[in-house]
């Protein structure tokens, strides 16, 4: 009984900890961002913050690291509109034009659209705002070997990032003909 | 106050509302991962180059199973098989303790080996190592199953479990509701919603063909903002509703209009139409599957036991 006694009180302590733990890893990373309109006073307390963070957590970084839990900062889909992006996968053959394989949205061209589209991948080759993962190059190689393999005639296929405009009032999007992160890649460089 | 404090987190309730959640997160992780089979891209994800765009050597700490098998096309897919057992098993509750610490590990291996983690990994991560540490087994399981043919009596589970979830989902919301930018406010116009179902990669119908319903985007902004940022008041209501002699005027209002089954309506609807409109993966389903946690496990063998005879009334 002693022991049960005990127990209660010390998971009860653990409990504790483990939610003063989540509060203080809940402090937003974007701090410097999100205080830039704030009085200076509190601005610099805030400031603050991300240094005391990472002094209260890691001690516990390898526990938490165990179980793969890396933040309570839950920043989800923060901005939106403005410039975006619109992937463009295209293959060529020997002597010919590109032809588009795939491109986001367009029903007519949706070569492994499943798989591109899938959310794991899709975070792979999705830009958020000015990053792109450093996965991005091994992704496009990917594409580049499926693509060799799926269509005999292709040397080379091209992979890019269209920007796009966001239009207002849910109007859609507006292409603006200029590409980014393009990769382009041979068979002969891909070949397994 | 310190005892009120430990005899909080000692409460002991029926295993039904974590039951449910194991179930239904379970269901929902098991589609995305068998998604990941069925297209083929097992060894693009945990795979490194140049097979794979997965695990690289600079990557900090080295996987488990990189460690011991190497990394390759093959251990990628052994991993991913092992993460697809530990779930089934999971999702049907068999050997639960057992199980579920084989998923959190399966989860934690395949999350270092896969290039970019998103928003609802991270809080799978969460979520199932506080299962795992639960009586989500206890009911509706192949554990509770074989216990009933042995004779014994269901067990009654702690509660802190359930607690830390509710606290959780609330965290989330109000996470997320403040670090918001300006097109989920007045400055940006309440923009928000229009502008990812605009966006080619995010969008599930063709950008540009909902502008009709646009003042409904606006309102599902300012509708999503009020809810994240009030989120905490679940909490009161949901107290409100169990201590019906408290609250003065605002209970008793809080109680009149239902303000707590107002509230979970609202998350619902919102979660419903991510998933309608938007290309965000199991991110809506993997919330709503944690919604059981608002419910005690008194409310929901309650609907249960009456799911029958309004199913039997409704045939008539």
């Amino acid at each position: 009984m002693a022991v049960r006694d005990s127990w209660r009180y010390v998971r009860a302590g653990l409990i504790t900890l483990v939610l003063v733990l989540a509060f203080v890893a809940g402090w937003p990373a974007r701090i410097p961002k999100l205080v830039r309109a704030w009085p200076p006073a509190l601005a610099r307390v805030a400031l603050l913050l991300p240094s005391l963070q990472e002094k209260v957590l890691t001690p516990f970084a390898p526990a938490a690291g165990a179980l793969g839990i890396t933040s309570e900062d839950w920043a989800l889909f923060t901005g939106t509109g403005g410039t975006r992006y619109r992937m463009w996968i295209e293959g060529r053959a020997a002597s010919g034009e590109w032809k588009l394989l795939y491109r986001a949205h367009d029903p007519e061209h949706a070569y492994l659209g499943g798989a591109l589209e899938y959310r794991r991948v899709m975070n792979v080759w999705n830009p958020h705002h000015d990053w792109i993962s450093s996965s991005y190059p091994a992704f496009t190689r990917w594409v580049a070997r499926r693509a060799f393999r799926d269509f005999r005639r292709l040397r080379t296929v091209r992979v890019r990032m269209e920007e796009v405009r966001i239009l207002p009032h849910g109007a859609g999007f507006e292409p603006s003909g200029r590409f980014a992160y393009e990769e382009l890649l041979r068979r002969e460089d891909v070949a397994p | 106050m310190i005892e009120r404090w430990v005899a909080f987190w000692d409460r002991r309730e029926a295993p039904y509302s974590l039951a449910l959640v194991r179930i239904l997160l379970g269901t929902t992780l098991l589609f995305d991962l068998l998604e990941a089979g069925y297209f083929n891209v097992v060894s693009l994800l945990w795979a490194p180059a140049p097979s794979g765009a997965g695990w690289n050597a600079s990557a900090l700490p080295t996987p488990f199973g990189v460690r011991v098998l190497g990394a390759s096309a093959e251990t990628a897919r052994l991993l991913w098989w092992f993460a697809v057992l530990a779930c089934v098993l999971f999702t049907l509750g068999a050997a639960y303790r057992f199980t579920s610490i084989a998923l959190v590990f399966a989860l934690v291996e395949i999350g270092a080996c896969q290039p970019v983690r998103d928003g609802i990994d991270a809080l799978l991560h969460i979520v199932l190592a506080v299962l795992a540490v639960s009586g989500a087994g206890e009911a509706w399981s192949v554990d509770a199953w074989l216990r009933e043919r042995k004779g014994k009596k269901p067990r009654v589970i702690p509660a802190w479990p359930r607690y830390l979830l509710f606290l959780q989902v609330i965290w989330v919301y109000v996470s997320a509701g403040h670090q918001r930018g300006h097109t989920w406010g007045p400055f940006g116009s309440f923009s928000a919603v229009g502008d990812v179902l605009g966006d080619p990669h995010f969008a599930r119908f063709t950008p540009g063909s909902l502008a009709r319903f646009y003042p409904l985007m606006v309102l599902g902004t300012m509708l999503t903002m009020t809810f994240e940022v009030t989120s905490p008041l679940i909490l009161l209501w949901t107290w409100f509703e169990r201590r019906p002699e408290r609250g003065g005027r605002l209970g008793d209002f809080a109680r009149r209009f239902h303000l707590r089954w107002v509230w979970l309506a609202a998350g619902a609807s919102l979660h419903a139409g991510i998933a309608l409109s938007m290309n965000l993966g199991i991110f809506p389903y993997g919330v709503l599957a944690l919604y059981p946690v608002f419910l005690h496990p008194a409310e929901l063998s309650a609907a249960l036991a009456r799911a029958p005879a309004l199913l039997r009334r409704r045939a008539a």
